[in-house]
C-alpha cells in the first residue's frame, strides 16, 4: 500500500528532476512536463518541431537526469529496421560459427528516435513492438526490454522535404505529442547565454533512479479519478469521432477518424500523472485539460476536405472541448 | 467527531431531488398555465354555458402538473457521480468530493482517502452554494405564476366575453348579412328610435328583458333592418358592463310627452286604418310598400306590442281578403270597447279611500298601462285647465257672490250639485255626504287622484229641486211612479233594495245604514 510518505517522496523526486532539466532546457517547461508524464505513464512521446529547437538536447538531458541508459537513433531514408532493433549475426568462437544477436539501439531505457519521419514507414514500424509491448522480436526470438523504457521521438513537420508520414498504428502508440515551439525572447537570450559562455551546456547529474520511477508509476496509477471524469473523458474521445452523437459539426465535417481507446487511456493516465506532478492526490478537470490536446492531436485523422482546407486538429479539439460539458 | 460522508451524500441527494422537482414543477407550471389560459379562453369563447367549476378545473391544470412534476422530480434519483461532479465543478473543489466518493466506492483505505475526507469536510460547511436552483427555474416559476394569474383574471374578472349566440350572430352578419336574434336586434334598434323621438315604453322594457338573456322575451327583428358590426359590438360592450344605455324619461313631463306621442300615433293609426278600410271596401287590393311602412311606423310608435305585431302581419299580408280581416282585427285591437262595450272587464279598483267603485267608469282606471297613460294625459290636461280657471278666478275676484254660487252649481264645472228630493225641501247633500254612501250621488274623484274619474252626472236638477232628467243610475232602488199630473213621482222599492244589498253581501251594519238612509229620505207611505 502506498503511504503518504511514498507519495511525498515521489513528488519530491520528480520535482528535483524537473528542476535539473529546467537548468539545461530553457523555455520548454511544457515539453519537459510531457516527457515526464510519458515516463510516469509508461508511454512514449513525440515532439514535433523544426530543426534546431533543442529537441535532442531535451531528450539527452532527461535521460541524463534520470540516470538511465540512453541511445539515439538518427532516422534517415536508408535506415533499415535491423539498424534499430538489431539482428542475428554470424560469429565464430573457438572454431564454432554461430548466430548471435546483436541488439539494436532500442535495447536501452531511453530511446531518442530523432527525425523519425525521415525513415521509411517500414523502418519506422520497427519500433512498434518496442514502444507498445516493450519487447523486440528478431527472427524467432523475442527479447524483453528493460524498464523503465521510453521512446522519445522527434519529427519535422511533415510538409518538409524528405519526410514520410508516420503510420497510424505507430503514431497511436505515442502517448502524447507535443509541438516544440520557438523559444521566446527571454528564453532565447538565456539559451545563448548558457551555450556561449563558460563551459557550455553540461548535462545534469542523475537525480532519480529507475526504482524511483517505477514507484512513481505505481503512485500515479493509484491516484483516484472520479467516475464522472472518466465519463467526461470518454465523451471527449467519442466527440472526436464524426459518427458520434457527441461530436460537434466541425468534427463531422473534417475528421476521418477520431481518437482510439488508447486516446482515452492516455487522457486518464496523463491526467493522473499531471496531477501527481502537481502534487495533487486526485485527478481534476484541469489535469485533463492539460494533457487533452497532447493526447489527442496526433490521433485525429482529417478527411480529404479537412486536409484540403488546412484545418488544424487543435482547432477541432478546441471545438470538442468547448462543446463537451463535464456533466 | 469523524466526518460522516454518507450523511453528507444524503443531504446532497435530497437537496438535488428537491431542486430537480422544483425545476420540473416550475417548467410544467409554466406550460400548464399556458394550457390553462388556452383552455379557459376556448371554454369561455366556445362553450359559454360552462359552469365556473369546470373553468376552475382548467385553472387547476398547471397546479396539478406542477405537483406531479415535483413528485416525479423527487422520485427520480439523480446519478450521484454526475451530481457530485457538478457540485465539485461549482465549488471549484478540484473534483475532491467525486474522488472521495470513488475511493469509498472502491473500498480503498489509503492515505488519499483520508486526505480527501479532510478536504471534503472543509468543503461540506459551505457546499449548499454549489447546489442552488437554476436561474431558469425562477424564470419558469415567475412565468408560470404570471400565467396562473392571467388565467385567474380571465376566469374571475368580468371581462367582455360575448355570448356564443352573439358571436354566431356577428359571424353571420359579417358573412351573409342575415338577421340577428332579437336580444341584439332590440338593443340595436333602440338607439335608432332615440334620435329625437321617444321610443315606445314597451320596447324599452324589452331592452331590460333582453339584457337578462331570456330568449322568451325576444322578438325577431324586422327583415329590413340592417345591423352594423360596430353597433352590435357597442351593445355587447354595454351588456358586458352590466348597464344598458336606455333613454328613459326621467321626469313626469317626459312621461306625459311620451304618452301624448303614443296617443297621437294611435290616433293617426286609427285614422289610417279607417281610411284603408274604406278603400278596401270599395276596391280590395294589397297594401302598397309606402302604406306598409307607414303602418309599421305608426304601430311601433303606439308602444303596444300586440298592435305592432298585428300591423307587421298586416303589412306583410298580400291577400286582399285577409287584409280586410286583419284590418278589422287591428281596429278592434285598438279600440276593443267600440263594438262590444260590455266586454270591457269589470275591475274592483281600490279607490284609495277605502271604498270600492263598482261602476262601469271604474274600468278606466284599471291596471292596464294604456289606460293609465290615458288617465295621466287627461289628468295633465285638467290640471292645466284648473290652473287656467284659477287664474281667471283670481282676475274676477270682484264678481258678485250669487254668480259664484250659480257657477258652483254648474255640474259642468266639476262642482257638487245641490240635490234635493222633491217635496220635502230637505237638503240631501249633507245627509248623503255623511257616510260616503251616496250611491249615484257619490262624489266624483278629486283631480289628480288616481282611481277617480271626474264624470259629469247624466242628469240635471230643476230650480225647485225636482229631477229634470233621469238622474239615478242602474242598481239604485229609486223608481219613478206612474205620472200624476205634470210632476214625476219617485219612490223607493225597499224589496228590491233588500235584494240588492243581499246580493252584494254587505255587512249587516252597512245594510242597516243604507236602509235607514232611504227610510229617512222617503215618506212613510213610500212615495217621494
Amino acid at each position: 500500500m502506498i503511504s503518504e510518505q511514498d507519495f511525498q517522496a515521489a513528488t519530491a523526486t520528480f520535482e528535483r528532476l524537473r528542476s535539473s532539466i529546467a537548468e539545461v532546457i530553457v523555455g520548454h517547461d511544457t515539453i519537459v512536463r510531457f516527457a515526464l508524464i510519458s515516463l510516469l505513464c509508461k508511454g512514449n512521446v513525440l515532439f514535433e518541431g523544426v530543426p534546431g529547437l533543442g529537441k535532442t538536447l531535451l531528450v539527452r538531458t532527461l535521460a541524463s537526469a534520470l540516470g538511465l541508459k540512453f541511445s539515439r537513433i538518427q532516422f534517415t531514408p536508408d535506415l533499415m529496421p535491423a539498424d534499430i532493433v538489431g539482428t542475428d549475426i554470424l560469429t565464430e568462437e573457438n572454431g564454432h560459427r554461430q548466430f548471435s544477436f546483436a541488439a539494436g539501439p532500442v535495447f536501452t531505457n531511453v530511446v531518442l528516435a530523432d527525425e523519425i519521419n525521415r525513415a521509411t514507414p517500414k523502418t519506422q514500424s520497427a519500433l512498434l513492438e518496442a514502444m507498445e509491448e516493450r519487447t523486440v522480436t528478431v527472427g524467432s526470438k523475442t527479447y524483453k526490454l528493460e524498464e523503465p523504457y521510453i521512446v522519445l521521438a522527434t519529427q519535422n513537420p511533415i510538409e518538409m522535404e524528405g519526410t514520410y508520414p508516420l503510420p497510424e498504428a505507430q503514431i497511436d502508440r505515442f502517448l502524447l505529442k507535443a509541438k516544440v515551439s520557438f523559444p521566446s525572447l527571454d528564453a532565447l537570450v538565456k539559451i545563448t547565454e548558457r551555450t556561449t559562455e563558460g563551459v557550455g551546456i553540461q548535462l545534469p547529474e542523475a537525480t532519480a533512479t529507475a526504482a524511483d520511477i517505477l514507484t512513481a508509476r505505481e503512485i500515479v496509477r493509484a491516484i483516484p479519478i472520479a467516475a464522472g471524469l472518466r465519463e467526461y473523458i470518454a465523451r471527449l474521445v467519442l466527440a472526436t469521432h464524426p459518427e458520434s452523437e457527441y461530436s460537434p459539426a466541425q468534427v463531422k465535417e473534417y475528421v476521418e477518424y477520431g481518437g482510439s481507446p488508447r486516446a482515452a487511456i492516455a487522457l486518464v493516465m496523463g491526467a493522473k500523472a499531471h496531477a501527481f506532478l502537481a502534487g495533487e492526490i486526485n485527478v481534476r478537470r484541469d489535469d485533463i485539460e492539460a494533457v487533452y490536446k497532447a493526447a489527442l492531436t496526433h490521433r485525429l485523422v482529417l478527411n480529404f476536405r479537412g486536409e484540403a482546407e488546412g484545418i488544424s486538429t487543435d482547432t477541432l479539439l478546441a471545438e470538442v472541448w468547448n462543446k463537451t460539458a463535464i456533466s | 467527531m469523524r466526518f460522516d460522508f454518507s450523511r453528507f451524500l444524503l443531504d446532497i441527494e435530497h437537496r438535488s431531488r428537491r431542486f430537480r422537482g422544483l425545476s420540473f414543477a416550475c417548467r410544467l407550471l409554466f406550460y400548464g398555465s399556458l394550457v390553462s389560459i388556452a383552455a379557459i379562453l376556448c371554454l369561455r369563447w366556445g362553450i359559454p354555458d360552462l359552469s365556473r367549476e369546470i373553468l376552475l378545473t382548467a385553472l387547476l391544470i398547471p397546479i396539478t402538473l406542477a405537483l406531479a412534476a415535483f413528485g416525479f422530480g423527487w422520485w427520480k434519483r439523480p446519478s450521484l457521480p454526475t451530481l457530485l461532479l457538478q457540485l465539485d465543478d461549482r465549488l471549484a473543489s478540484g473534483a475532491r468530493i467525486s474522488s472521495l466518493y470513488e475511493e469509498r466506492l472502491r473500498g480503498r483505505d489509503s492515505f488519499v482517502r483520508q486526505r480527501l475526507e479532510s478536504l471534503v469536510e472543509t468543503l461540506s460547511q459551505d457546499w449548499k452554494r454549489g447546489l442552488v436552483p437554476q436561474r431558469r427555474t425562477f424564470s419558469f416559476l415567475s412565468a408560470g405564476l404570471s400565467g396562473i394569474l392571467i388565467a385567474g383574471v380571465l376566469l374571475f374578472a368580468p371581462l367582455p366575453f360575448p355570448e356564443a349566440a352573439s358571436m354566431e350572430a356577428i359571424g353571420q352578419s359579417e358573412s351573409s348579412g342575415a338577421q340577428i336574434p332579437q336580444p341584439m336586434a332590440s338593443e340595436v334598434a333602440r338607439p335608432a328610435s332615440s334620435d329625437g323621438t321617444a321610443a315606445p315604453l314597451e320596447s324599452r322594457d324589452e331592452v331590460f328583458d333582453s339584457s337578462t338573456g331570456d330568449p322568451q322575451e325576444t322578438k325577431p327583428l324586422g327583415a329590413n333592418e340592417e345591423l352594423s358590426l360596430d353597433s352590435v359590438l357597442d351593445d355587447l360592450s354595454n351588456l358586458s358592463r352590466g348597464r344598458t344605455q336606455v333613454d328613459l324619461p326621467t321626469t313626469s313631463d317626459e312621461l306625459l310627452e311620451l304618452v301624448d306621442a303614443q296617443d297621437q300615433a294611435r290616433q293617426a293609426l286609427s285614422d289610417m286604418l279607417e281610411e284603408l278600410q274604406q278603400q278596401m271596401g270599395a276596391n280590395p287590393r294589397p297594401l302598397t310598400q309606402q302604406e306598409s311602412r307607414q303602418l309599421q311606423d305608426l304601430a311601433s310608435q303606439t308602444g303596444d306590442p300586440a298592435i305592432e305585431d298585428m300591423a307587421n302581419d298586416l303589412a306583410n299580408e298580400s291577400n286582399p281578403d285577409q287584409i280586410g280581416e286583419q284590418l278589422q282585427d287591428l281596429m278592434d285591437e285598438m279600440d276593443p270597447n267600440a263594438d262590444d262595450p260590455e266586454s270591457a272587464p269589470e275591475t274592483n279598483e281600490d279607490t284609495g279611500d277605502g271604498s270600492r267603485q263598482d261602476s262601469p267608469q271604474s274600468t278606466e282606471v284599471s291596471g292596464d298601462e294604456e289606460a293609465g297613460q290615458k288617465f295621466l294625459e287627461r289628468t295633465a290636461e285638467r290640471l292645466e285647465e284648473q290652473a287656467n280657471a284659477e287664474a281667471e278666478q283670481d282676475g274676477q275676484s270682484q264678481q258678485p257672490a250669487e254668480s259664484q254660487n250659480e257657477d258652483s252649481q254648474d255640474p259642468s264645472q266639476g262642482g257638487q250639485p245641490q240635490m234635493r228630493m222633491s217635496g220635502d225641501g230637505e237638503d240631501l247633500s249633507d245627509t248623503g255626504g255623511e257616510d260616503g254612501m251616496g250611491g249615484p250621488l257619490s262624489e266624483g274623484p278629486e283631480p289628480g287622484t288616481v282611481g277617480f274619474v271626474h264624470e259629469e252626472a247624466p242628469a240635471t236638477v230643476g230650480e225647485q229641486g225636482e229631477f229634470l232628467d233621469e238622474f239615478v243610475t242602474k242598481g239604485v232602488p229609486v223608481e219613478m211612479a206612474p205620472s200624476q199630473g205634470s210632476e214625476n213621482t219617485h219612490f223607493v222599492d225597499f224589496e228590491r233594495m233588500d235584494s240588492i244589498l243581499q246580493d252584494r253581501n254587505l255587512p249587516d251594519e252597512a245594510q242597516a245604514s243604507i236602509r235607514r238612509y232611504f227610510e229617512l229620505i222617503t215618506q212613510p207611505e213610500g212615495g217621494s
